[in-house]
C-alpha cells in the first residue's frame, strides 16, 4: 500500500491533527540538505537507537532515514518507524505520544532565522510551475493494488523558455518547443512514478522527442483577455497547442514508455509570463526502476496530466529531479533519432541530440 | 559478417517510428499538423481523469506542515510532539 492510502485512515487523520504537529519532508532536504534546517533533525535521528534505522541509513545500502519520526520541539527523539500498516502507526503514535508526555522536552527558543530559512530549492523568478500527475489506466487486472496509486511531481518551466515560444510563436504559426523544455519532459516528467521514485531516464535512453507548437491564437488587440481575475487590460494572451510524441527505453529495454503529449500553454506576451499551462498524455509502458516494484505485467497503458499551479506547495516542493541537469538536461548524442518519416504531419519534427542539447 | 547489436537498434528504431505513426494517427492531428478543435475540447476532459479523486487526496486532511523551524514553534506552543514523514521524494511533489 502507499504511505497516502495510510494517512487516508480517519483515525490518523485525526490523531495527527489534534495530537501532533504533522510535518511532511524530504530526504534530500532533511538528510542530505545543507542547512540548519537539516542539522537540527539529523542531530535527532543520530540519538535514535534502532537497529532497523541503522540498516537502512547504511551509506552502501539504501542510505536514507525515510520513514515516520515523532520528535520534541527541543530535539528529543521519541520514536522512528517504517511501515505503511495503519495499525502498526497508531501503535507507534500512542508510544510516542505517551514517550512525550512521560519526559515532555524543555522549551529550546527557536531562532527567527531558522524559520525564515529556506530548506528547499525554489522555483525561478518568472517562471512557470505545473503540477504532474500519472496513473496507470486502465489498470491491468489482477495487478498489485499499488499500480492503483497516482504519481505526482512539479515541472518547472524557465523564463527564457517562456521568453523562446513568445518569439517562436510571433514568427511562425508552426515551431518547435524550448529543446531544454522538452528535454526536461522527456527524461524527468514523462517516466513511470506510480509505485514510487523511478530511475530518472538518462540521456541516452531518449529514443524520440519530437514536439511541435502551433499558434491557437496571436494575443493581438482584438484577443486581449478581460476574463482572468484580476486582469487591468495589460495583458495579451497569446494561446499555443502542442503535440508531442516520446519514447524512452533503458539499454537493455527491460524499462519503456512510448506515447504522446498534447497541450495547450496560454502566453501573456505582456507581462512574459504563462497564464495556463494543461496537458495530457497517453503512454504505453513496461518494466519497473530500482525502487518501484511490483508493475502490471507486461505492457500496461499510463496516462499524464500537467496543468498549471502556484500555491504555496508549488513554492516549496521542487521537482524530484532538481538535483539532476533539470535547467539544461542532456539528451545524448547516441540516443538521437530521426523522425521524420514517423509522422508524416510533421513536417519539421524537432529531433533532439547531443548537438541541439546545451 | 552481420553486425547484431546494430540490426537489433535498428528494429528498435523502426519499431518505436511506427508505434509513434500509429500514435499520432490516433491522436487526432489536423492536415496542416496542428491539433484538431475537437482534441483540444477534449483536454480538460482527459486531463480531469487523471487528477486525484478527494477520496485519494483524504492524505491531505492532516494539515502537514513543511517547514520544520515553524512547526517546532507551533509545538511548543501546543505542548505537541512533531510528527515527521520523511520520504525520499517528498509526498507532496514526488509519489
Amino acid at each position: 500500500m502507499n504511505r497516502r492510502f495510510t494517512f487516508s485512515d480517519a483515525t490518523l487523520i485525526q490523531r495527527l491533527s489534534q495530537q501532533f504537529v504533522p510535518v511532511s519532508g524530504d530526504c534530500s532536504e532533511l538528510q542530505f540538505g545543507k542547512t540548519k534546517t537539516r542539522d537540527w533533525i539529523m542531530s535527532a535521528v543520530k540519538k535514535i537507537d534502532d537497529a532497523e534505522l541503522r540498516v537502512q541509513m547504511n551509506p552502501l545500502k539504501d542510505n536514507t532515514v525515510q520513514g515516520l519520526f515523532v520528535v520534541g520541539s527541543d530535539g528529543t527523539p521519541y520514536g522512528w518507524i517504517n511501515t505503511n500498516d495503519v495499525k502498526e502507526v497508531n501503535d507507534f503514535l500512542s508510544r510516542g505520544l505517551a514517550l512525550f508526555q512521560h519526559a515532555a522536552p524543555d522549551t529550546v527558543p527557536v531562532a527567527p532565522e531558522l524559520v525564515q530559512e529556506i530548506w528547499s530549492q525554489r522555483p525561478p523568478a518568472g517562471g512557470c510551475v505545473a503540477r504532474v500527475f500519472s496513473r496507470i489506466s486502465p489498470l491491468p487486472p489482477g495487478c498489485d493494488p499499488l499500480n492503483a496509486s497516482i504519481g505526482r511531481d512539479h515541472l518547472w518551466i524557465y523564463p527564457a523558455e517562456i521568453e523562446e515560444m513568445i518569439r517562436s510563436s510571433a514568427a511562425s504559426t508552426e515551431f518547435e518547443l524550448p529543446k531544454n523544455l522538452v528535454a526536461r519532459l522527456v527524461r524527468f516528467h514523462l517516466i513511470d512514478n506510480v509505485r514510487g521514485e523511478p530511475d530518472m531516464w538518462r540521456p541516452e535512453e531518449i529514443r524520440m522527442a519530437t514536439f511541435l507548437a502551433h499558434t491557437v491564437n496571436d494575443g493581438n488587440a482584438a484577443n486581449r483577455e478581460t476574463s482572468f481575475a484580476g486582469n487591468d487590460g495589460n495583458s495579451a494572451i497569446r494561446e499555443i497547442s502542442f503535440e508531442g510524441v516520446f519514447s524512452q527505453s533503458t539499454a537493455n529495454d527491460k524499462r519503456r514508455l512510448s506515447g504522446k503529449l498534447t497541450g495547450i500553454i496560454k502566453l501573456d506576451t505582456i507581462s512574459r509570463t504563462i497564464t495556463a499551462f494543461r496537458a495530457f498524455g497517453r503512454a504505453q509502458a513496461w518494466g519497473r526502476s530500482t525502487f518501484t516494484p511490483k508493475q502490471p505485467r507486461g505492457r500496461f497503458p499510463i496516462i499524464f496530466a500537467m496543468i498549471e499551479t502556484g500555491d504555496q506547495v508549488a513554492v516549496e516542493v521542487p521537482p524530484e529531479a532538481v538535483s539532476y541537469d533539470y535547467e539544461q538536461p542532456q539528451i545524448a548524442a547516441s540516443a538521437s533519432m530521426a523522425v521524420s518519416g514517423a509522422n508524416s504531419a510533421n513536417e519539421n519534427p524537432l529531433i533532439l541530440d547531443g548537438s541541439q542539447a546545451k | 559478417m552481420i553486425d547484431r547489436g546494430a540490426t537489433r537498434e535498428k528494429i528498435r528504431q523502426i519499431g518505436t517510428a511506427i508505434c509513434c505513426a500509429v500514435i499520432c494517427c490516433q491522436a487526432g492531428l489536423a492536415a496542416d499538423g496542428s491539433i484538431s478543435s475537437s482534441t483540444l475540447s477534449n483536454l480538460d476532459k482527459e486531463i480531469q481523469a487523471v487528477l486525484p479523486t478527494s477520496k485519494e487526496d483524504q492524505w491531505q486532511q492532516i494539515p502537514w506542515r513543511r517547514n520544520l523551524m515553524q512547526a517546532r514553534m507551533e509545538a511548543q506552543q501546543l505542548h505537541r510532539p512533531i510528527f515527521v514523514w520523511v520520504m525520499n521524494g517528498n509526498p507532496f511533489g514526488c509519489t
